[in-house]
């Protein structure tokens, strides 16, 4: 079976069937891939196109950008007060944001649970949730990263980090035979990253599901308070427009179309106005890159691209992860015009690279826009605006430690710093607005919750509004994980899913 | 030269195919480019005027052959996003248009200005609160422009026979 491309399809699109999951990314595919398995009748409807690994394994990064990426990689959150605009990705083609990660895995840390024992969702304990991490890891063949596998720039992070008291730790990956060419976020040239349209989305084709992509859902259709079908457009008109008119029924409704747009589906459907929660609660994990010049040839690309990390700092809010990126994407960092340009990106194979994510308090909001694109505005909260110096006093002065010659802050116009500059600027005058910011994990608008006032959906992912309609995707999670969230969404759309899995919509 | 690569199998730097501007085989059908408010010419030129003045150097002018697929490719990739961004993109080099020349005492637009002079513009630019959109649209020229095997290998990446980088 394969992928029926919605572009191909002449005139409008009506079926019917007894499932519909609305996107194919972490959260969608996972359930599609469960509820088929039990029997049930699915069809998972998504608004991208459908890239097969192999073609994306091909591409440049630019391209990646052009065919994979939702807005080609310029999505934006507005910074509101002292926020930075921040750059938000996201993926648009079959696998969602999946197929772009660098497959890092986290299981939610105990403490995060903690605070959503304490919101009431009182099942949500390591205990509980190990059996679905267990099926997901296998499933996604979640494995450690071996130290030969880091690069020479996160091994130069290490050293620093050692002489600065604190070590890194392996992460985990859904990989299956990395060789390290460091270009997860484009496209695995040997697949493998188990991302869901190589691991899940196939499992649901093999047990019956149909996946159709370029199908633009707008709006859930009800009867009374029950789901009962979506409705929207094929994008097979010219040039990929909006042409001929969607209409699924269905007895029962699965939303997985991220955080940015189950939530305005929701709001168009005119579904969970009573909480006042739809599109609000974002959570971005605000993300900066320190990089470093070293005397020695780095050639960071060499290696995994994610490997490593620190939760050292997490009092503070500070994750430290390790990252590289393309010389390509390297070299659209370097400042200067003609020779001063040309001269440092000369130095690219010379930069090391660390990254530092921000657990954050929910501060953004998510708005639906001109078009089909959603308004995102974000608030930094002041704790979070306060760790930002700190994270880049650390990373800089880890880089130092570990011999670097010049350090270069993710802020808009600034020069790199020698170690005495670096040592004497004050980060706390920096303005949050200068910052270079980007985030892949938004989550929080969709909220999963105890009681119908301050949440959109409960803790089986059903929504308090509507019997039949379900949303699993990273919108559900109550509060910031802090960690990159691609394992815990998958682990709570299992959850989800048997527990849909369970029942037949009648 | 460009470098010899497996051009079936490269992830990294254009293919021989692409740089001859043949169509990319990738997936990219024409039923892909989004067909409302595609990328303004005027707004390319303004983008190719300022890659001129970004990867000149004074041993060497932008080479021909760089800057046109340059012209070629970054319709392809701006013509991809969405409206607001499409908009965002056209906000920054109108501003990198007009200010840039500006802060020089010079006549917008930066497109009209000799090489050298393009060159004084945006440096003072860079030095300017003007900077972010100065940063973004450069950012995006680097994104496509060392994906040219020679941009890239002029910058010491080193791609392997197996389209590694060493």
């Amino acid at each position: 079976m394969n992928v029926v491309h919605g572009r191909d399809h002449a005139g409008d699109l009506e079926v019917s069937t007894e499932v519909v999951v609305v996107g194919s990314g972490a959260g969608g595919a996972v359930v599609a891939a469960t509820l088929a398995e039990a029997g049930m009748d699915v069809i998972v409807l998504e608004e991208g196109g459908h890239v097969r690994p192999e073609e994306h394994a091909r591409m440049r990064p630019s391209e990646s950008l052009r065919h994979m990426w939702r807005d080609a990689g310029f999505t934006l959150a507005f910074g509101v007060g002292r926020s930075p605009m921040i750059n938000v990705m996201m993926g648009r083609c079959i696998g969602g944001s999946s197929a772009l990660t660098g497959g890092v895995c986290f299981r939610v840390p105990e403490y995060v649970l903690g605070d959503w024992r304490a919101l009431g969702l009182t099942d949500f304990t390591p205990e509980h949730l190990e059996p679905y991490y267990a099926e997901v890891e296998e499933n996604v063949h979640v494995e450690d990263v071996p130290l030969s596998a880091r690069s020479r720039s996160t091994q130069l992070f290490g050293e620093g980090a050692e002489k600065m008291g604190f070590s890194l730790e392996s992460m985990r990956r859904n990989t299956n035979g990395c060789v390290g060419w460091a270009t997860c976020n484009f496209g695995c040239p040997e697949r493998a990253k188990m991302s869901v349209d190589i691991s899940y989305i196939p499992r649901a084709m093999k047990a019956g599901a149909a996946v159709y992509s370029d199908c633009l859902v707008e709006r859930v259709t009800t009867n009374g308070r029950r789901a009962v079908g979506v409705s929207g457009r094929v994008l097979n008109g010219p040039n990929g427009a909006p042409g001929g008119r969607l209409t699924v029924r269905a007895k029962r409704v699965v939303l997985a179309c991220g955080a940015m747009f189950t939530p305005l589906v929701l709001k168009a459907s005119g579904i969970g106005k009573g909480s006042g929660q739809v599109g609000k609660n974002l959570t971005l994990h605000p993300a900066f890159r320190i990089m470093a010049r070293f005397e020695e040839r780095v050639a960071g690309w060499n290696g995994a691209l994610q490997s490593a990390y620190s939760s050292a700092f997490e009092p503070d809010g500070i994750q430290l992860n390790s990252v590289f990126v393309p010389p390509a994407i390297l070299a659209a960092t370097q400042p200067g015009i003609a020779d001063d340009h040309v001269r440092r990106a000369k130095t690219l194979e010379h930069l090391a690279i660390f990254g530092a994510n921000l657990h954050d308090e929910a501060g953004g909001v998510v708005r639906r826009g001109l078009g089909r694109e959603p308004f995102v505005t974000y608030r930094m909260a002041k704790k979070d605006a306060a760790a930002v110096p700190k994270a880049l006093r650390i990373a800089g002065e880890t880089f130092l430690a570990a011999g670097a010659k010049e350090v270069f802050l993710p802020v808009l116009g600034l020069e790199g710093f020698s170690p005495d500059e670096f040592r004497k600027i004050d980060l706390e005058k920096i303005s949050p607005k200068r910052l270079e910011c980007t985030s892949q994990h938004p989550l929080g608008t969709c909220r999963m919750g105890v009681d119908a006032s301050s949440s959109v959906v409960d803790d089986r992912g059903q929504t308090w509004d509507v019997e039949e309609l379900y949303v699993t995707d990273g919108s559900t999670v109550p509060t910031s994980l802090g960690v990159n969230p691609q394992l815990a969404i998958m682990t709570l759309a299992t959850r989800f899913a048997q527990r849909m899995a369970d029942r037949r919509p009648s | 030269m460009p470098p010899e690569v497996d051009a079936e199998a490269h992830p990294l730097v254009a293919t021989p195919s692409i740089l001859a501007g043949k169509r990319n085989r990738l997936p990219g059908p024409a039923g892909e480019r989004r067909p409302t408010g595609a990328f303004p010419p005027r707004s390319l030129e303004t983008m190719l005027a300022m890659a001129e003045a970004v990867f000149s150097t004074s041993e060497r002018p932008l080479p021909a052959d760089r800057l046109e697929y340059l012209r070629r490719e970054l319709p392809d990739l701006l013509n991809r996003a969405a409206p607001r961004g499409r908009l965002m993109f056209r906000l920054g080099t109108f501003a990198i248009s007009t200010i840039a020349p500006l802060l020089i005492g010079r006549l917008p637009p930066l497109r009209r200005l000799p090489l050298d002079v393009r060159i004084r513009a945006l440096r003072k630019m860079e030095a300017s609160p003007f900077v972010a959109a100065l940063i973004a649209v450069r950012a995006v020229l680097c994104l496509v422009y060392y994906e040219h095997p020679d941009a890239a290998a002029e910058i010491g990446v080193r791609v392997g026979p197996n389209g590694r980088l060493g």
